[in-house]
C-alpha cells in the first residue's frame, strides 16, 4: 500500500496556503492525503479568504484528498455550530478525530506519515499494523526538495516564516546549515533554483 | 497597528484636515472608519494587538525550543486562527526562530523521499 499522508491537525494548512501556491506543494508527493471532518471543519469555519482556498483546494482535489467522517468531529462541529461548544474543549481535538478513524479502519491501510507543523511525537504503537513517522513542515519541504519537486526548502519555509508579508522579510530567519543539501537525491527532474512546482502526480 | 502612507491631492488633504478638526477627529482616524465601512470589516471585531513587552519573554522561550509554538500562543492568548499574528510578532521583534534539529530534518526528508518512491500502482 502507498503511504497515506495525515493532516491531525489544521496547523500545516495554515502554513502552506499562507505562500503563494503552497497548498500544491502537499499535493506534490503525489501521496494520498487524508484529513478528518473536524480538521477540514476547523480549517474552513472562518469563512475568511484563507479559509475558501483550503475548502477549495479540499473540494478541488476528491481524488487524492479524503475527509474521513468521525463521531466526535461530527459531535463537535454540531455543538460548535450551535454555540454550545466550549473553547478550552477544542484542544486536540483533530488528532483524536484522525486517531478515531484509523482505528475504525476508516483511513484505509498505512503505512501512515503524519504531518506536523512542529516536532511532535506520534507512538509508533498506536495503530500497530503500519509503520507510522511524523514529519515536521521543514521535513517535508526539505523531503520535497531532495526529491526535485521544488528548489529551495529553506526559501519556501523563510516564506511561511514571514507570511510573505511585505517588511518583514529579511529579518532573521533562522536557515539551518544542511550539508547535504546538494548531495546525490533526485528523482529525475531537473531542478531550477526557486522553482516552485510542479507536478501533483510526480510525473 | 500600522502605518499606511497614501497619496492624495493637496486640497483634499486640506479640506480633509478641516473636516477632522471640526469633527474633533484625526484624519487617520476618518480614514480608517471609511476604509472599515467600505470593506465590511467590523473594528469592534479587531483583536487585541499583542502587547510587545509581555509577549517577548514568551516568544524567546518559543525561540530557545523551551515551549512549542502552541504553548506560546496559548500563553499570549492567541487562537490558532492568529498565527499570522505570531508569525509578525516574532520577526518584527527580531526574535530568533527555533532551530529546527538539521539531522532530524534530514531523516523527516528521507521518509518522504522514501514514500515518493513506492510505485503508483501499490494501492
Amino acid at each position: 500500500m502507498r503511504t497515506k499522508i495525515i493532516l491531525p491537525d489544521r496547523s500545516p494548512l495554515f502554513s502552506f496556503v499562507s505562500v503563494s501556491g503552497g497548498l500544491e506543494l502537499l499535493l506534490a508527493p503525489g501521496l494520498p492525503i487524508v484529513l478528518t471532518d473536524y480538521v477540514a471543519w476547523e480549517a474552513t469555519r472562518s469563512g475568511s479568504q484563507t479559509a475558501h482556498l483550503i475548502r477549495a483546494w479540499i473540494d478541488g482535489n476528491p481524488d487524492i484528498i479524503s475527509v474521513i467522517e468521525t463521531e466526535l468531529g461530527q459531535a463537535r462541529i454540531a455543538r460548535e455550530k450551535a454555540g454550545i461548544a466550549l473553547k478550552k474543549d477544542r484542544k486536540n481535538i483533530g488528532e483524536v478525530t484522525i486517531f478515531e478513524a484509523l482505528a475504525s479502519g476508516d483511513v484505509g491501510e498505512g503505512p501512515f506519515l503524519f504531518l506536523f507543523e512542529e516536532d511532535k511525537f506520534v507512538d509508533p504503537g498506536f495503530y500497530g499494523r503500519y509503520p507510522v513517522h511524523s514529519l515536521t513542515t521543514l521535513g517535508f519541504l526539505v523531503g520535497l526538495e531532495r526529491g526535485g519537486r521544488i528548489g529551495d526548502a529553506d526559501a519556501v519555509f523563510a516564506d511561511m516564516r514571514s507570511n510573505g508579508r511585505s517588511g518583514t522579510k529579511g529579518i532573521i530567519v533562522d536557515r539551518p546549515y544542511r550539508p547535504s543539501r546538494d548531495a546525490e537525491y533526485s528523482l529525475g527532474s531537473e531542478v531550477r533554483p526557486g522553482a516552485l512546482p510542479l507536478d501533483p502526480a510526480g510525473a | 497597528m500600522r502605518q499606511f502612507t497614501m497619496n492624495i491631492d493637496d486640497g483634499l488633504l486640506r479640506a480633509a484636515k478641516a473636516h477632522a478638526l471640526n469633527a474633533g477627529r484625526s484624519v487617520s482616524e476618518i480614514v480608517r472608519d471609511l476604509l472599515a465601512r467600505e470593506v465590511g470589516w467590523a473594528t469592534a471585531e479587531a483583536p487585541a494587538p499583542l502587547d510587545g513587552e509581555q509577549a517577548r519573554p514568551v516568544l524567546l522561550s518559543y525561540a530557545e525550543g523551551r515551549m512549542s509554538r502552541r504553548q506560546a500562543m496559548d500563553a499570549l492568548g492567541l487562537a490558532p486562527e492568529r498565527h499570522p499574528d505570531f508569525v509578525e510578532a516574532m520577526n518584527t521583534m527580531s526574535i530568533p526562530w527555533p532551530k529546527p534539529d538539521s539531522e532530524q530534518i534530514e531523516r523527516e526528508a528521507e521518509i518522504l523521499v522514501q514514500a515518493m518512491l513506492e510505485p503508483k500502482d501499490a494501492d
